[in-house]
């Protein structure tokens, strides 16, 4: 209902200004044909206002729209300026040819008017009428004189009828007709008229008596009431008795055919200078009309030129509105159109188009969603992989790392995308190996390789075995490498052991056997001999037994150690109070080395920790046994141990921290840190740490050994806390070893 | 202004000033008639309302041959003839007029009377400029005088 009201004030908006127009022509039409005419129109006043309220529609009309029109301009909508040029092309051609219409026939009109009256036609009709003034005058003066004569003749001291037979005396037809002698208010005293039925007298008018007893006489030709003429004569009277003042009245007519002349030349007089003066109103008023046409003209040429510019701009502004639309995205645009001109085809191309965009555009939303749902299951899939895997471009830049490939390369998650490998390994130093064999098998051209490669990030040995392959280029891909890698250092680290655990073996097996009996055969040979030899002898052979027996000594310690290495350990967990533990190693060791000084920093427990009390016994001697002798014999050593537990995202860990102020673990050692046999000690066995490393790994821990900067040696044991539900009440004592 | 009532007549007497214009005067004498309008009403003075009503025409010529001004009066047969227009003007500035045939009941009455220059009596190429030109405006307002009819 909203929607047709608002159609219905549209349709009135554009219609009213149109009927308005229609008025003023309707009117300007009846002005025009009525403009001579000798009506007495009481409506032209009405038709007057109509017309300005019609031409004021039209303006507030037209200036409406011209202000929106710039309004739109201001806002540099669509279409807009393409109206308003229409706008002035239009009036610039319809204006000067109606203005020069209006001029030329304005001008046309007053020449035409002015050429109506002729001027010797003037010329006559004004001497007719001097001519007719003059007769009048002449029988004027003429009448004057007959009364003058007359009124000297008055015998005034006879009395009144001696007056009255003067005055019958003198009446005849040809005048005077009538003779009245009047007093000075005008009444009559006496009178004679040659017409015996005639009424009273006329009696004169004041302007008449006046100048008559004023000026002693009045003469005049006087129109009668019947449109004839004649002539009064009044004459004051020489007084008979002093104060006594009279007037004659002479009335003289004139001649019938004179009377019907005069008559006609003053009425076609008359009609002419009533037409000559009405020219001036004449040409006024056709001016006023012509004006009327002229603005009525320029009017609607405006409103047709803006109608018909918002006509022709309007789906053309629609068009360029919906285009817009499509270029931010909005591609499902249509144009409605009512025509089957250009402008219809251009919005029925447009719709078909923007339908085939909306179609083509869900098509690609689909295969894009489709290719982003196999990129994230890709990326899915490379993120659950173990192995690293990286691509590259055939430019050699990574265009993809997968997470494994950033943490077991040990790189900042997303910093490597873009780099080419030699950026990388500038920025990264420990990928330098990787990056060099990578592109050393790619330079060779081959389409599958593998090579074991080592880097040492950190100071630690990572051993990786990286495989490439050539990826096949394409119309959309561009080819290039992918390399999938993996940390094998453990794999090797366990072959490592087990081959090590093996040695260990056979040496505790092979060597251990023969021990005895040579530690026996020298303390024999030195029992059976000491008395038999000299002295010197004896102290040679002595010192010579006791050196094979110390060695043998020796000898079986490092059997032993590789026994202990290699031994498979059954774990007997149980809860161990770790703090009470330390402090009973530590209470050892502080008893028998007064040079070891040893601060504690352990916090309480802490409880749950399962694990077996012997073992964690053995890594407490052998860490401290380490941290000791790298102070050097006799000197001073500081240790400092600490526990504290440490929250982790999936388990919490007990973290213990064993650390001297000594030189610290030598490269060598920080190289291969828990390889067997690898030490810094002249007298070590080079197992301490190896067999450190075995105790943690068989209680699902970590150890790692550091140099911290501010100098010393550190080692850090991590050894994995049970969940809340699956520790103990209470903190148990630990085995005594 | 004097109102008197005689019998179902009424005896009004006016004084009023009367001036043509210029564009008048040289109009009257190019041979235009110019005609005066006079609009007397009776209202009942207690609401207004509209007792009686009554138009008079007065019409005023130029005789360019005796140079005479003629008037008609609706109250005579034969118009009168002034030697000047002034005397015309006096003649009308001083009205006689007998309102007959008004049944008035006794109470309070209200006359009122205007005399204007009846435009549309003009020629007819005189009526659009006499209607945007101010000097063809020849009205006088209303002018009312209260009168009692007694029983």
């Amino acid at each position: 209902m909203a929607l047709q009201d608002q159609r219905l004030k549209r349709a009135l908006f554009r219609v009213f200004p149109i009927l308005a127009a229609l008025v003023v022509l309707l009117v300007s039409l009846v002005l025009v044909s009525d403009v001579q005419g000798e009506g007495t129109n009481r409506t032209y006043l009405w038709v007057l206002v109509l017309t300005l309220l019609a031409l004021a529609i039209l303006g507030l009309s037209i200036v409406s729209r011209v202000a929106s029109l710039l309004r739109k301009v201001r806002r540099k909508e669509p279409g807009a300026r393409l109206a308003a040029r229409w706008v002035r092309n239009f009036l610039v051609f319809s204006l000067p040819p109606a203005l020069i219409v209006y001029f030329f026939s304005a001008y046309f009109l007053t020449r035409t008017i002015d050429n109506w009256f002729d001027v010797q036609v003037e010329e006559a009709l004004q001497d007719s009428l001097e001519l007719g003034q003059a007769f009048l005058d002449q029988r004027t003066l003429d009448a004057r004189n007959q009364s003058r004569a007359l009124a000297d003749e008055l015998p005034l001291e006879d009395g009144r009828d001696a007056v009255r037979d003067t005055l019958l005396n003198n009446v005849s037809a040809t005048g005077p007709v009538e003779l009245a002698l009047l007093n000075p208010s005008g009444s009559v005293v006496a009178t004679a008229s040659y017409d015996p039925l005639a009424d009273l007298p006329e009696l004169p008018g004041d302007y008449a008596l006046l100048q008559g007893l004023e000026r002693g006489e009045y003469a005049a030709a006087e129109p009668t009431g019947h449109g004839g003429l004649r002539v009064r004569v009044l004459q004051r009277l020489p007084a008979p008795r002093l104060g006594e003042v009279y007037l004659l009245q002479s009335i003289y007519p004139l001649p019938e055919s004179i009377t019907a002349l005069t008559g006609s030349i003053e009425a076609e007089y008359f009609r002419y200078r009533n037409v000559a003066f009405l020219r001036g109103s004449l040409k006024q008023s056709f001016i006023l009309i012509l004006t009327l046409v002229l603005l009525l003209t320029v009017l609607l040429a405006i409103l047709a030129a803006l109608s018909a510019a918002r006509r022709m701009v309007t789906p053309l502004s629609d068009l360029a509105r919906a285009t817009q639309r499509v270029a931010a995205g909005d591609l499902d645009q249509a144009v409605e159109f009512r025509t089957e001109d250009e402008v219809g085809f251009l919005a029925t191309s447009f719709n078909d188009m923007s339908r085939a965009l909306v179609s083509a555009s869900e098509a690609a939303e689909e295969g894009r969603a489709r290719l982003q749902a196999q990129g994230e299951y890709l990326e899915t899939v490379l993120g659950s992989l173990s192995a690293g895997v990286m691509t590259l471009d055939p430019g050699g830049t990574l265009v993809r790392l997968n997470t494994a490939a950033e943490s077991i390369l040990d790189l900042p998650a997303g910093l490597a995308h873009g780099q080419s490998l030699d950026e990388l390994a500038g920025s990264f130093g420990h990928v330098q190996p990787l990056a060099e064999t990578i592109g050393r098998q790619v330079r060779r051209g081959r389409r599958d390789w593998q090579e074991e490669v080592r880097l040492e990030p950190g100071g630690r040995t990572r051993v990786l075995l990286a495989r490439g392959s050539e990826l096949p280029g394409s119309d959309y891909l561009d080819g290039g490498n992918v390399v999938v890698f993996d940390d094998v250092t453990i794999l090797n680290q366990a072959q490592r052991d087990a081959a090590w655990a093996e040695v260990a073996r056979r040496l505790a097996h092979e060597v251990k056997n023969p021990l005895t009996p040579i530690r026996l055969a020298a303390e024999r040979l030195r029992m059976k001999l000491m008395d038999k030899l000299g002295a010197r002898d004896a102290d040679m052979l002595d010192r010579s037994a006791n050196t094979i027996v110390a060695q043998v000594e020796a000898l079986r310690k490092l059997v032993d150690a590789f026994g202990d290495y290699a031994r498979d350990t059954e774990l007997e967990r149980a809860p161990v109070a770790l703090d009470e533990l330390i402090r009973e190693v530590v209470h050892l060791y502080r008893q028998g080395d007064p040079t070891l000084q040893i601060e504690l920093d352990l916090c309480e427990g802490p409880v749950g920790l399962q694990a077996d009390a012997v073992q964690l016994r053995q890594l407490l001697h052998n860490l401290i046994r380490n941290a000791r002798e790298a102070a050097g014999e006799g000197e001073v050593a500081r240790l400092h141990i600490a526990t504290r537990r440490e929250t982790g995202a999936e388990t919490d860990w007990l973290v213990l921290d064993v650390r001297d102020q000594g030189p610290g673990f030598p490269e060598a050692v920080l190289a291969k840190p828990f390889e067997p046999y690898v030490t810094f000690k002249p007298s070590g066995s080079g197992l301490g740490l190896a067999i450190c490393r075995k105790i943690v790994a068989d209680h699902d821990g970590q150890i790692e050994i550091s140099n911290p900067d501010d100098g010393g040696a550190l080692a850090r044991v991590r050894l994995p806390l049970p969940e809340a539900g699956q520790r103990g009440s209470a903190v148990p004592r630990s085995r005594k070893a | 202004m004097d109102v008197r009532a005689r019998g179902t007549s009424l005896q009004v007497r006016m004084d009023q000033e009367l001036r043509l214009s210029r564009p008048a005067t040289r109009a009257v004498r190019n041979g235009v008639p110019l005609v005066l309008e006079l609009d007397v009403e009776v209202r009942d003075g207690a609401n207004l309302t509209l007792v009686a009503t009554e138009q008079q025409q007065f019409e005023i010529r130029y005789l360019p041959m005796s140079e005479h001004w003629q008037l008609e009066t609706p109250d005579r047969a034969a118009p009168r003839t002034y030697p000047r227009l002034r005397h015309v003007l006096a003649e009308l500035s001083e009205l006689r007029l007998t309102l007959d045939a008004i049944p008035l009941a006794p109470g309070d009455y209200e006359l009122r009377t205007r005399i204007r220059l009846d435009l549309a009596s003009l020629p007819a190429p005189m009526q659009l400029p006499s209607l945007v030109n101010r000097t063809w405006r020849h009205d006088s307002d209303w002018t009312q005088w209260p009168f009692r009819i007694n029983a």
